[in-house]
């Protein structure tokens, strides 16, 4: 079955759904692997991005209770619940200011306490700190319940956001697309439909945007393909998306604890599919925070061509389980690519090159990544 | 093969050295040390994983609380694209149908279940949670059966992780299972 879809590719043509089907329950991982590395050196080289980004969340208030969410907390009170005031927003980019990001990226929950201005402040106040930061903010949920809480269509939100300083969306917020899965894990929020216009919204006003999928908890392969489908459908629309981020679920604190964590094969396996799929997406990110350093690496040869950023403090993987580091500093992140035989290339949120480092010979494992746990040098007896 | 395994094994240059090991010739595999460290990763796994596939089949030993094998290659310690790499050679240049531990403990059963697919064929360690941490004594309830053992539960989780991936896990368990100490002291003399 691979053979056929190596051809397949070879000549140009479209993988479909049987295609993808078949990719995901393919037990070829190498030669899986190896075709995904194959089209994404032909997309982009040797080269793997990355930025110098900051996250972060103003509030984990939230009136959605999806099941797989360990971050937000109901309501305002609630023991760990808590809503930044602008100046501690505001502050978090301060104090970096002597090394500042390109981006700063905000998701947060849908808290109903606030006013709508608290949001249009709070980039304002970013963009008076720093003008030339990139806002790229607000998932499409988010957007979407802006849209019905404050009684707005979703263009007028995008476009008073807009006049605050926003400048691309992030993707998070698609969970699985397919109903049979969607109504039970995050039934309280933005259907799939309602999320894909909040993006074909901001497409058409000249925003870009990413997309995600959360995978490896209740959805079947079948619901997986479906939703690169559909993905693969608004892109073909309007060419608006950038990078595709699958997210691996982590299980601690929420409510499908029971379930175990994807593996890191089907973490790799995951990426793979989706650059051979997504072949209208630029860019297929391996997110280091959901992933860990250490896989997210090796997916550098299995179809991925951006690791993310120095993210800084990470709180939503964090409060699931992930024993990620809370950011890496860009010299981990240049060396992590290295280590991986790659060439890094810091980017601006929108794909800009900014700084073009060397493709050097870096002893693997070289790199002791801050809160990576202590582990004995390697030891192979051959 | 599939043509693009062949692919990158021609360009990794390393079609000869299956040609080699097809032949019983292991005499013949002269790969000096420094080209496992510049190799194709995934040219390197290929390889490795299409010996491991002719030599010892797609059955996996997971051995809890007893010593390993004392023919096994043990590779253990830092995880990531090393591991990978390290297990790999150790096929590539080991015994032929030698069996490749992974010290599950040093490094995680996570990359422990990638170097499956890069070479190994046996994994060693007492049964650990996901977050590396010997598993704790106790039971959950399971419908239809009563209390289970967390044990045996991580067991069933390893073996439909790896019937998925096409292999066939085989349980070797010792009189303690959980001590990790029993496998610490007796698997590293290869």
């Amino acid at each position: 079955m691979l053979s056929e879809i190596v051809r397949k590719i070879d000549r140009g043509e479209r993988l479909d759904v049987a295609d993808g089907l078949a990719l995901f329950e393919t037990r070829d991982l190498l030669g899986l692997f190896a075709l995904a590395d194959r089209l994404k050196e032909a997309r982009h080289g040797d080269r793997v991005y990355f930025n110098r980004n900051l996250r972060v969340e103003v509030t984990n208030v939230c009136e959605a209770s999806c099941l797989f969410c360990s971050f937000a907390k109901l309501e305002e009170g609630h023991p760990g619940a808590r809503t930044l005031a602008l100046e501690e927003a505001w502050r978090e980019l301060e104090q970096r200011l002597d090394d500042p990001p390109t981006e700063i990226h905000i998701v947060n929950g849908l808290h109903p306490g606030l006013p709508f201005s608290y949001y249009e402040d709070l980039l304002r106040g970013f963009k008076r700190i720093a003008p030339e930061v990139h806002l790229k903010c607000f998932t499409a949920v988010e957007l979407h319940f802006f849209a019905r809480h404050y009684g707005m269509r979703h263009a007028e939100v995008l476009d008073r956001l807009v006049s605050a300083g926003l400048g691309s969306l992030p993707g998070g917020g698609a969970e699985i697309f397919h109903p049979e899965v969607r109504e039970r894990i995050c039934a309280d929020k933005a259907t799939a439909d309602e999320w894909l216009e909040v993006h074909r919204i901001a497409h058409r006003l000249g925003l870009r945007s990413n997309a995600t999928m959360l995978y490896g908890h209740i959805e079947t392969f079948a619901h997986r393909v479906d939703h690169l489908a559909r993905l693969r459908a608004l892109q073909d629309e309007t060419g608006g998306f950038q990078a595709f981020i699958p997210l691996a679920f982590h299980p601690d604190g929420n409510g499908m604890r029971n379930l175990p964590a994807p593996t890191a094969m089907d973490d790799l396996r995951t990426l793979a599919v989706s650059r051979l799929f997504l072949d209208s997406f630029d860019h297929v990110k391996a997110y280091w925070v959901s992933l860990g350093p250490d896989v997210a690496q090796i997916a550098l040869a299995c179809g991925a061509d951006d690791i993310d950023g120095t993210i800084v403090h990470e709180t939503i993987y964090s409060a699931a389980g992930s024993s990620s580091p809370s950011g890496l500093t860009k010299a981990e992140l240049v060396r992590l690519i290295q280590e991986a035989g790659r060439r890094p290339v810091e980017r601006d949120t929108l794909y800009r090159v900014l700084e073009e480092h060397p493709r050097v010979a870096v002893p693997e494992a070289s790199v002791k990544v801050r809160d990576r746990k202590a582990r004995r040098h390697l030891d192979v007896l051959v | 093969m599939h043509a693009i395994i062949r692919e990158i094994l021609d360009r990794a240059g390393l079609l000869a050295v299956l040609d080699a090991r097809a032949a019983g010739r292991v005499d013949l595999v002269r790969v000096p040390a420094a080209t496992f460290d510049r190799t194709d990763l995934l040219a390197l796994g290929a390889l490795a994983d299409l010996l491991r596939a002719r030599e010892v089949g797609d059955t996996v030993t997971v051995t809890w609380g007893r010593p390993c094998d004392p023919a096994a290659l043990v590779v253990r310690g830092e995880p990531g694209l090393a591991l990978l790499r390290a297990a790999a050679r150790a096929r590539i240049l080991g015994p032929i149908g030698a069996r490749i531990h992974v010290d599950v403990p040093t490094v995680g059963f996570e990359l422990a279940q990638v170097a499956l697919a890069f070479g190994a064929d046996a994994l060693v360690g007492p049964p650990v949670d996901r977050r590396g941490l010997p598993l704790a004594d106790g039971t959950v309830r399971v419908k239809g059966e009563g209390p289970v053992s967390l044990a045996t539960m991580k067991e069933r989780e390893i073996r439909r992780i790896l019937e998925a991936a096409g292999r066939v896990a085989v349980f070797e368990r010792g009189a303690d299972a959980t001590d990790p100490t029993v496998l610490r002291q007796e698997s590293h003399a290869v």
